[in-house]
């Protein structure tokens, strides 16, 4: 089953000049079409300006399509009305977390979007404490969100989007500004809440890492899907992706390298211990 | 252990550029508020080194960074820049601020002029410039920083990230500066804007012998460029060092939330395994090297 179809999906908008005024058309989205099934866990790479935002704008109704359709668990974007059922399908998290925390109280964060669908107080509760286990912070339930890290700042965010009870969850670039253990939290969080309560996950992102456990890798460019497949797939085509801006996980680069050298390296390695054990076969 | 490989792991032959001296800052201090940014840290900087920043979210970085051209002022000890204590009074900070230039975090929102060439020469003519010496200024910041001729009379806002980023980055090369400091500048950038922007940095710091601290929350990226590396935690400074001595520290730097690169990890547990690999390989190329010559390869 497809919880998000995109079906010739086109989003345009008027890049002004400001010297002289000149207004030209920019073409974010090209007749994209794209499902993304239920229950998985969907990576999307690109180069800055391939369309990956826009597309996670148009899933939750923030910008609507210039022309096509987009359909989030059947339900159409373009149909005002059902626009807050779509929100509460799936939700969004950020780049940045400091522009997404509201409340001067952890708890009072998370229960925010759930109290505006008018979730009654006592099931709020109850939402509010299984979305802060979900993501590993109820020990942080009644501090300031603004004495966190930016990791927890972010889990807090995704704990604000699981209060909601969504199916599918659509993070955009949400480890850019993390350091390394908060991008590590991060997506252990969102694996998790894939695997355990079968939450739809697509992730887009810059580091190549971070799509190296996904079920399917997106490669978008000119607003267009460029690449489909699985990570040992996509990172396979190292060339390909070079020309599209992007690059592969570093153990696969390093595996590239050694093979290139003479070793013998089995196609498709893209953690440490797989390189490991490919590297000690050569002795 | 810090304080002497702080001080002594500096190059003999370069020139002091910067030194802290037990530099302390404390917020609302002497209020039931009181907490440290950071407390008594003392380091020295060479001219035309290539220095990166490291620490979690909260660990001082961004505040340490604010005190080397004065836009924050330390509650204890001091900066001195070229051997002169910067927050001694009658010293021109103003006239500092133009040599330590500073890039943020995201700086294309701070992008505002009509045209690529104008934003760039704002910098000089409120130094004042005259017009055609800071448009002079700006035409060569620009083509150091690789913003193409072709965008000059453009509209900085349409270029792509990467570019912005460049624009914003020779708004402050319009100033000539000696040292650049630089909080994130690959945040957000696809891999080629990334690679693009760090190699246009540290070309820049060989060309023009500029010394460069960058802030980064990539291990690798480190690795790859940095000379020495200033490990921050909970506001003390931890390691500053070469990037093999840190991140030979695999186990310290994951108790303050910090890691080593990918390639310290593999090297680690390939010499676990037996192979003899130099552990302190830590860039794509160097691990190359070592695993072939460990293997006879080579």
């Amino acid at each position: 089953m497809n919880i998000i179809e995109a079906i010739k999906l086109n989003f345009d908008y008027v890049n002004r000049e400001e010297s002289d005024g000149t207004e030209t058309v920019v073409h974010a989205l090209s007749d994209l079409d794209l499902t993304i099934e239920k229950g998985s866990f969907v990576c999307i790479l690109g180069h800055n300006g391939s369309g990956k935002s826009t597309f996670a704008r148009l899933i939750n109704g923030l910008n609507l399509p210039t022309e096509g359709t987009i359909l989030v668990s059947g339900m159409d974007t373009k149909e005002e009305e059902k626009l807050l059922a779509i929100r509460e399908t799936a939700g969004m998290v950020f780049q940045n977390p400091d522009n997404q925390i509201i409340a001067n109280v952890v708890e009072e964060d998370v229960a925010f979007g759930p109290e505006n669908m008018g979730v009654p107080q006592a099931e709020l509760e109850t939402r509010v404490t299984k979305a802060l286990e979900n993501v590993s912070m109820t020990a942080y339930r009644y501090r300031s969100p603004n004495r966190l890290s930016g990791g927890q700042k972010q889990r807090v965010a995704i704990a604000g989007v699981m209060a909601m009870k969504p199916e599918c969850i659509v993070l955009d670039e949400p480890t850019a500004m993390l350091d390394p253990t908060g991008r590590e939290d991060v997506l252990k969080t969102v694996h998790e809440l894939n695997r355990q309560d079968g939450i739809t996950i697509v992730l887009i992102t810059h580091y190549m890492e971070e799509a190296v456990d996904a079920d399917r890798v997106i490669v978008m460019d000119h607003g267009r899907v460029a690449m489909d497949g699985t990570p040992v797939e996509i990172f396979g085509r190292v060339e390909e992706l070079k020309k599209l801006s992007l690059s592969v996980p570093v153990m696969t680069e390093l595996a590239f390298e050694l093979k290139k050298a003479g070793l013998s390296i089995p196609e498709g390695v893209l953690r440490e211990e797989e390189l490991v054990e490919a590297i000690l076969k050569n002795r | 252990m810090c304080l002497h490989l702080c001080l002594c792991t500096l190059h003999e032959s370069l020139t002091i550029m910067i030194e802290a001296k037990n530099l302390t800052h404390v917020y609302n201090e002497g209020t039931a508020m009181e907490s440290h940014a950071f407390e008594d840290v003392s380091f020295r900087i060479g001219r035309g080194e290539f220095i990166g920043v490291i620490g979690h979210t909260g660990s001082g970085k961004s505040t340490l960074i604010q005190h080397l051209n004065g836009l924050l002022k330390p509650t204890g000890g001091t900066v001195y820049y070229d051997g002169e204590d910067i927050f001694k009074k009658g010293y021109d900070l103003r006239k500092l601020r133009s040599k330590v230039g500073m890039v943020f975090q995201y700086p294309e929102y701070q992008l505002f002029e009509e045209t690529v060439l104008r934003d760039v020469m704002f910098g000089p003519m409120n130094m004042g410039a005259a017009e055609e010496e800071a448009k002079e200024a700006a035409k060569r910041a620009l083509t150091l920083a690789g913003v193409g001729e072709e965008f000059w009379e453009h509209s900085p806002f349409e270029l792509s990230g990467g570019q912005k980023r460049r624009v914003a980055i020779a708004g402050v090369l319009s100033m000539d500066p000696e040292v650049l400091v630089l909080d994130e500048p690959a945040a957000g950038l696809d891999p080629a804007g990334r690679e693009d922007i760090l190699n246009t940095v540290a070309a820049l710091g060989k060309k023009k012998n500029i010394t460069i601290l960058l802030v980064s929350h990539s291990m690798d990226d480190v690795a790859q460029y940095a000379d020495r590396i200033m490990v921050l935690s909970k506001g003390k400074l931890v390691f500053f060092d070469t990037p093999e001595e840190v991140f030979s520290h695999v186990e310290e730097l994951e108790e303050i939330g910090l890691s080593a690169p990918q390639i310290t990890y593999l090297m680690r547990d390939l010499a676990a395994a037996g192979l003899p690999v130099d552990v302190n390989a830590n860039t794509v190329e160097e691990a190359r090297e070592t695993i072939l010559k460990a293997l006879g390869k080579k």
